[in-house]
């Protein structure tokens, strides 16, 4: 919290004028559980994707459901709760495994 | 400064009277003030409306209370009461009317002033076709003031009802004259 | 440069305003009495006088959100209102001033209900006066015409809205004698308009109106704050350039024979008008009575106001407010107490407050109340009726 702004840095009426300034904010490090996908059983209906709040769900090229990038997961198992075929597990996250 | 008051009803073209006044006025580089006292809105409602002319900027802001000149436009304003309100001695009263001047005396109570008749109605339904006394009684009003004139009033109605055809410009105008003539 | 002179009520002379403007986007919804306004405006539209793109709105509150958004994505957008209306949009005439959009909103003062009235009083504006617009009071057509043009310089130039506002009815549809700048002129005056951050450019992709909670929000309303404290410079910087075609002086309150006055009123708007009549034959007299004329309102000219009243003559001021502030003392006379607070000779102020709903105040009102002041009659902190049966 040390680097925010001063009124005089900020852009008038609190304008964001970087584009995807919103990267920068890496919701990752709120997770405590974090999803697992049995890959055997996914039928790539990309509803994870679709229902994803952070959009942090990939889709390929081939219309697949891709990777999730574990920089904005942030555990909140919408995606596992809206699966049709439950092919998404929460499991508790150490976090061992990113940073 | 020359205030006049106008008496009308809703409808009679009360508050288009003062409009002309004021507009004429500006034509002789016056300083004016048009403006009606809005209450309800209604077709046949007692209506006044009220005209500031002066060689200066006018800067009050109030209704005129005791006017130089007050127009009545519909004679049953005259059982009301208010019409001389506030009027003395030199004030001037005029009233659209077939009757005399004395009838009309008789109907006002301490009234001090002058006073003059004028058959407004009966002149705009012969010119214009409709009863729209204002016309009439403007052009009998350039009689008292040099602030507007005949020559200016016909030029400020004749492009305000340009777009309504030359017939009713040429319908205005002569109720203008008559009125102007029909004074007594 | 040429001056044309017309007859116009106020009304029509902010709608000319607004022809030489040509904003990009006008929304409007109809209200009385500033309906004149956006019905003149559409006759311009109608007839290709103006290529606006014309919204007719559904209410208020959807006609200030139309200008909002047109405004963030970068043209001039306007639109004009009265009474119910401002209070209908008063959500979103916050959220203008808090995205430092300067838009400029004609509004012609009538009473707020209930009970339901259409005639002027300040209580519609005075209720807008802490979120951020700029306001501007007017005393005649003249000036409301005037200061439409001067407000959109001014809001431009500190990223500010601007309320510019004249007494429903007694101005707005009262004709009188108004000089109209020409076109070429006004125009010029007028210039480009070049948006600070507008929204559509998609080489710079921005968000405006994000969220902002503990961490920015603070900050973001300090901004708007020393913007608005920078108001009064500009406002006299640009005054001087619209004075060289207009001939108007432009301060921040006019003095009317306030240098050596006993007594003086402070009021704004038309009535103002009526007391410089007053004062002219009371000094005829030889009462010794004075003016200060409320112009620019928000910001408020604490410092300059206390300068104008910090003469050694000055015993007693009526501050007249055309709106209450129920349960406390009403606005204006609040904001000139606070300004005298710092002389060392602080003069006795008695609150008035008249014309409510549109209520006459005549001549014989204010000389009672010069008249009152001369006496030394002066309760502080007590506010006396004008005109009103208790």
């Amino acid at each position: 919290m040390s680097t925010l702004k001063t009124s005089h840095e900020m852009e008038e009426g609190g304008i964001i004028n970087i584009p995807k300034s919103s990267r920068n904010f890496k919701t990752g490090t709120w997770r405590t559980f974090k999803p697992v996908i049995d890959e055997s059983k996914c039928i790539h209906c990309a509803q994870c994707v679709i229902n994803c709040p952070e959009s942090c769900i990939d889709i390929t090229k081939d219309k697949k459901r891709g990777a999730i990038n574990m920089d904005y997961c942030k555990g909140c198992s919408v995606c596992s709760k809206v699966c049709p075929v439950k092919c998404i597990k929460m499991e508790t996250d150490t976090k061992e495994d990113n940073k | 400064m020359l205030q006049i008051r106008i008496h009308a009803r809703g409808g009679l073209g009360g508050k288009s009277l003062a409009q002309i006044i004021a507009e004429t006025s500006l034509r002789l580089d016056n300083y004016m003030q048009a403006f009606p006292e809005y209450g309800p809105e209604r077709a046949g409602a007692p209506l006044r409306a009220f005209v500031r002319i002066d060689n200066k900027p006018i800067r009050l802001h109030e209704p005129i209370s005791s006017p130089d000149i007050s127009i009545v436009l519909d004679e049953t304003l005259l059982l009301s009461g208010n019409v001389t309100e506030g009027m003395v001695n030199t004030s001037i009263l005029i009233v659209n009317t077939e009757k005399t001047k004395e009838s009309i005396l008789s109907l006002l109570k301490n009234y001090k002033g002058e006073l003059y008749v004028i058959p407004a109605t009966r002149i705009s339904l012969e010119t214009i076709g409709s009863n729209k006394p204002g016309s009439p009684v403007v052009g009998a009003l350039c009689r008292f003031t040099k602030l507007i004139t005949i020559e200016a009033l016909k030029e400020d109605m004749a492009q305000k009802f340009a777009r309504k055809g030359q017939e009713i410009v040429d319908a205005n105008q002569k109720a203008i004259d008559m009125g102007f003539k029909s004074l007594v | 440069m040429s001056k044309i002179t017309l007859a116009l009520t106020g009304a029509h002379a902010v709608a000319e305003a607004m022809r030489q403007i040509n904003p990009g986007v006008v929304a409007l919804f109809p209200i009385t009495p500033q309906t004149p306004i956006v019905e003149k405006y559409s006759e311009y539209y109608a007839n290709g006088v103006v290529d606006t793109e014309l919204v007719r709105s559904e209410s208020e509150h959807s006609a200030m959100s139309i200008v909002m958004g047109a405004q963030a994505a970068g043209v001039r957008a306007m639109t004009a209102t009265s009474s119910q209306g401002l209070a209908y949009m008063w959500e979103v005439v916050g959220a203008t001033a808090g995205l430092r959009l300067p838009i400029v909103m004609p509004v012609t003062n009538r009473a707020l209900g209930a009970p339901i009235n259409i005639h002027c009083d300040h209580a519609d504006s005075m209720y807008c006066r802490d979120l951020g617009w700029i306001h501007l009071f007017c005393e005649t057509a003249q000036e409301a015409y005037e200061n439409t043009l001067l407000a959109i310089r001014l809001a431009e130039k500190v990223s500010l809205p601007v309320m510019v506002l004249q007494d429903g009815f007694i101005t707005s549809h009262s004709v009188e004698r108004v000089d109209i700048l020409d076109d070429v002129s006004a125009k010029k005056f007028i210039g480009e308009y070049k948006p600070n951050n507008p929204l559509i450019n998609t080489d710079y992709p921005k968000t405006v109106g994000p969220i902002q909670l503990q961490d920015y929000y603070f900050e973001t309303q300090y901004q708007g704050t020393i913007a608005i404290e920078s108001v009064f410079e500009e406002y006299l910087k640009i005054g001087k350039e619209l004075e060289k075609l207009t001939g108007t002086k432009y301060e921040l309150f006019e003095e009317y024979k306030l240098e050596d006055a006993e007594v003086a009123i402070i009021v704004s708007s038309s009535t103002s008008g009526t007391t410089k009549e007053v004062i002219d034959r009371m000094r005829n007299e030889g009462k010794k009575v004075g003016l200060l004329n409320i112009k620019l309102y928000r910001p408020f000219p604490y410092e300059a106001i206390a300068k104008a009243l910090n003469h050694f003559n000055l015993n007693n001021i009526a501050v007249l407010d055309r709106a209450l502030s129920r349960g406390a003392m009403p606005p204006l006379y609040t904001d000139i107490k606070l300004s005298v607070s710092s002389l060392n000779k602080i003069p006795k102020i008695q609150s008035y407050v008249f014309g409510l709903g549109g209520r006459d105040i005549i001549q014989k009102d204010i000389e009672e109340v010069f008249e009152s002041l001369l006496k030394g009659k002066v309760k502080e902190n007590k506010t006396e009726y004008i005109g009103l049966r208790k």
